[in-house]
């Protein structure tokens, strides 16, 4: 085994060592054209310039099927494309060597927006389904209702940049130290393009940000580039971003136009339902139907209809690569689905709460969870009495239809509901993306545990422990967990993109109840091995359903909006969830509530590449800034993890924007939203 | 410029170029790594250390500023008694700040304990304001720290009395 199972220590910006090198990107500074000519300078000694030439044939990495170059050759496809990679001894050189290198370009004419003038060449992946139902006819009367809505790209806020260590050492053994969540695909490539046997490429992962994902192969890049370099210098090379780098040039959430097209009869129930969606996915994106299906999925399954036409497709765009965040494109499609419903409500004049008890597909989350009894209509009952939702958005509507108060002064109020779900282990279903648990009883009662992968928190592991300790009745001493991946082991893909801690929560408890049932009719004489995938936990739906579990969701945002001091306030957040068995509670209720912060973010702060060049995502609030956050939990009837780490990011947007449309009396469609924004309305009545 | 500072209760001199800041000197000339640099800027509170006892970000002050004066970094303040009871407290309620902000939460609280602030929610909140991070629950951090603080206090409030009995 040549993954290190354990923690570095330190984080790459730590560490240090006689002799190293320090390496930087130089990085293009226009979006799209190609390159003319690059002059660079007598470089002062042990200074070194790598260049796509260098490289060769190898200049890439190939994820997911899709080869991402390393360093741009001649084309430049986004503003901030490597195209030199340069070594030095310290980073004061490194500062100046970058200074005096010159690049020339031939620019490409700018587009006005990235919604703007793309062609079908742009399409990289594409879906249309459709699926109706027998039923009565359409009320040919019943309005039409068509609206569209758009998300912007989303950056996660973590603290330390990504980065590599490539410790050179004798023989040309290579000690690649990384933060990363799919440690297999680094090594891949780091043997790739070094052709250094496995044996002498050993990845370590450092420490990392509990925030730190969504960045699933760019940790790949860094390192192939790296130790390319310290195979070619001998010496030891550490390659950290910029914050500022990191920030503008990392994969984000990639920004989605939606249009959705419904018209709902009398009963209030949904007639059609129509869905038209584009992903903008920046230069690469190696995901694009992973994504495009998983916003289907939602869309197919979440609200009933007689028919549900579905349309989507992910163009490449001249911005940075977008990667997969939390909830992979279910937070995007819920913004969408969720405004449209909210909206449909204003429009009839009901609750939106009774609309969505009327067309959420109930059977679907009975059937899938197991579930005797309907779990929205309790998690709904029990979210209006905390939060006294349909008196105060009733008492909120007639403010609205009055026109507010007539104080300059005043405070307005508005509230929003969203409802959810976050599917568990989504696309595990194919076989490369497989999550595998080993687990092993020897007649000395020590359990090896080999996870394939990489425990979010020390507080997952003492969980994966725990739950070991207590089915096989052995002291939690007895219990080693490796979340490595050995040579032997198959790449299970990036822990995000296959399924969570969740999923290797039931796998591991899988394994220790077979132990112990093989324990008590063999007895325990000779070593007993047990290996699960996460296929292995699809229900029996699983022709038609991929993935295992979900959980259900739903939240109220509560704000005000303070005239006097131009102030959006975001009074309160609550979300109910049914999330399924509980390990440790209050480690749930810090992932649910940080995962509320980063999506009020996401709707607040316009995180547009301008701003972001002008560095605003250094700011993060203080806690003086945030609003009261209640989570309740709703006790399952199952006894398995249904999964909490993305729920929040697809409740509260909508709920959020919602309660600003309803304050300021507009139909909102469009985050972020921010103060100077709300108060530019122009007929915001106060 | 030479200067001579006190760093974790010993005395350091060292030469520093006039441009260099704090955050710096301490990682790269004292392999102090506790403290962590992100934002560079003073906004984060990742490099926050306590310079003649008040909490600093460290990224904003240079280096020769520290002539004649008291630094405690991370390094140093984990030797105390204080720290092991603020850690257990932490532990305790199951609060794992991440590396990066555990010691400008943890400084913050020092401050306060040490401050005359009534201890309520809104002072504690303005205390702790200053670290920007999302890596640990900000609900659980101030009931964290109002336990710390009142735990504190009486510890405090005693030895006055012990010395006040004593004289």
């Amino acid at each position: 085994m040549n993954i290190d199972s354990g923690d570095y220590p330190y984080y790459v910006s730590d560490i240090r060592r006689e002799e190293m090198l320090y390496a930087c990107f130089l990085r293009s500074h226009i979006t799209e054209g190609r390159i003319q000519s690059v002059k660079i300078p007598q470089l002062p000694k042990n200074v070194s310039v790598f260049s796509a030439k260098d490289f060769g044939k190898k200049n890439f990495i190939t994820v997911n099927n899709l080869k991402i170059p390393l360093l741009a050759d001649k084309e430049i496809r986004y503003r901030g494309e490597p195209i030199l990679l340069i070594t030095a001894p310290s980073s004061e050189t490194l500062k100046s060597v970058c200074e005096s290198v010159e690049i020339e370009y031939k620019e490409k004419e700018m587009l006005e927006s990235i919604f703007s003038d793309l062609n079908g060449k742009t399409v990289i992946y594409k879906t249309s389904c459709s699926q109706s139902a027998a039923g009565e006819q359409e009320d040919e009367e019943a309005p039409e209702v068509i609206s569209s809505f758009n998300t912007p790209v989303q950056e996660h806020f973590y603290p330390d940049s990504q980065g590599v260590f490539i410790e050179y050492g004798p023989s040309s053994k290579l000690k690649v130290i990384v933060s990363s969540e799919w440690p297999k695909h680094v090594k891949q490539t780091v043997m790739n393009i070094t052709e250094l046997p496995s044996e002498k490429v050993f990845v370590m992962l450092a420490k990392s940000s509990p925030t730190f994902d969504g960045k699933i192969w760019q940790p790949s890049i860094l390192a192939a580039v790296a130790s390319f370099a310290a195979i070619n210098l001998k010496k030891s090379i550490k390659l950290v971003l910029s914050k500022k780098e990191d920030i503008l040039y990392s994969g984000k959430r990639a920004p989605a136009l939606f249009f959705i097209d419904a018209c709902i009869g009398d009963s209030m129930k949904l007639h059609f339902l129509n869905f038209s969606f584009t992903y903008y996915c920046g230069a690469y994106f190696p995901f694009a139907k992973e994504m495009i299906e998983t916003t289907a999925f939602g869309a197919k399954y979440f609200y009933n209809a007689r028919s549900i036409k579905i349309r989507g497709e992910a163009c490449v765009s001249n911005t940075p690569p977008t990667d997969f965040f939390s909830g992979i494109s279910l937070p995007q499609f819920f913004f969408a689905a969720e405004m449209f419903i909210n909206r449909l409500a204003k429009q009839k004049e009901v609750s939106p709460l009774e609309l969505r008890l009327a067309n959420i597909n109930h059977a679907f989350f009975r059937s899938i969870n197991y579930e005797k009894k309907d779990i929205f209509p309790i998690l709904l009952a029990e979210l209006n009495n905390r939060c006294d939702f349909t008196r105060k958005h009733a008492a909120y509507e007639h403010m609205r239809k009055r026109g507010g108060t007539s104080f300059p002064g005043s405070v307005i109020r508005g509230i929003g509901l969203s409802t959810a779900f976050q599917a568990n282990g989504l696309n595990m279903h194919r076989g490369r993306f497989n999550q595998s648990v080993r687990m092993s009883l020897t007649p000395e009662n020590i359990v090896k545990v080999n996870v394939s992968s990489i425990p979010n928190s020390k507080r997952t592991r003492q969980i994966w422990k725990e739950s070991v300790s207590e089915i096989l009745n052995l002291p939690i001493r007895n219990v080693t967990i490796s979340y490595s991946f050995s040579d032997e082991t198959a790449s299970n893909g990036p822990t995000l993109l296959s399924g969570n801690i969740s999923t290797i929560n039931r796998l591991i408890k899988l394994c220790a109840e077979e132990i112990r049932s093989k324990a008590q009719t063999h007895g325990r004489e000779q070593t007993i091995t047990v290996e699960k995938v996460s296929s292995d936990l699809l229900s029996r739906n699983k022709k038609k359903f991929l993935y295992t579990s979900v959980t259900c969701a739903a939240a109220v945002a509560e704000i005000s909006l303070r005239f006097l001091t131009m102030e959006l306030i975001i009074d309160k957040i609550t979300v109910i969830l049914d999330c399924g068995y509980i390990n440790n509670e209050a480690v749930a209720r810090q992932k649910i509530e940080t995962a509320v912060i980063q999506s009020i973010l996401w709707v607040t702060r316009d995180e547009s590449y301008q701003n972001l060049i002008n560095e605003s995502l250094f700011y993060y609030p203080g806690i003086d800034r945030l609003p009261e956050i209640e989570i309740i939990f709703r006790s399952s009837e199952n006894g398995f993890e249904k999964g909490i780490g993305e729920i929040a990011y697809s409740l509260i947007p909508a709920a959020l924007l919602t309660a600003v449309g309803q304050a300021v009396n507009k139909d909102l469609k469009e985050i972020p939203i921010e103060n100077e924004k709300i108060f530019n309305l122009g007929e915001v009545d106060k | 410029m030479i200067i001579r500072f006190t760093l974790n209760n010993e005395e350091k001199t060292v030469d520093v170029p006039a441009t260099k800041r704090v955050i710096d000197l301490l990682r790269e000339d004292f392999d102090l790594l506790r403290n962590k640099v992100s934002c560079y800027q003073g906004a984060c509170g990742s490099c926050s250390i306590l310079l003649d006892n008040c909490i600093v970000s460290s990224c904003s002050i240079l280096a020769f500023e520290l002539k004649g004066r008291t630094v405690v970094t991370a390094e140093g303040f984990m030797k105390t008694e204080e720290y092991q009871r603020i850690n257990h407290i932490f532990q305790k309620n199951q609060y794992d700040p991440c590396d990066f902000c555990r010691w400008g939460k943890i400084f913050a609280i020092h401050e306060f304990i040490h401050s005359e602030e009534h201890i309520d929610s809104d002072s504690l909140t303005r205390a702790l304001k200053g670290n920007q991070c999302n890596c640990s629950s900000p609900t659980l951090l101030l009931s964290v720290a109002e336990q710390i603080v009142k735990a504190e206090k009486k510890i405090n409030t005693g030895r006055k009395h012990e010395r006040t009995a004593r004289k």
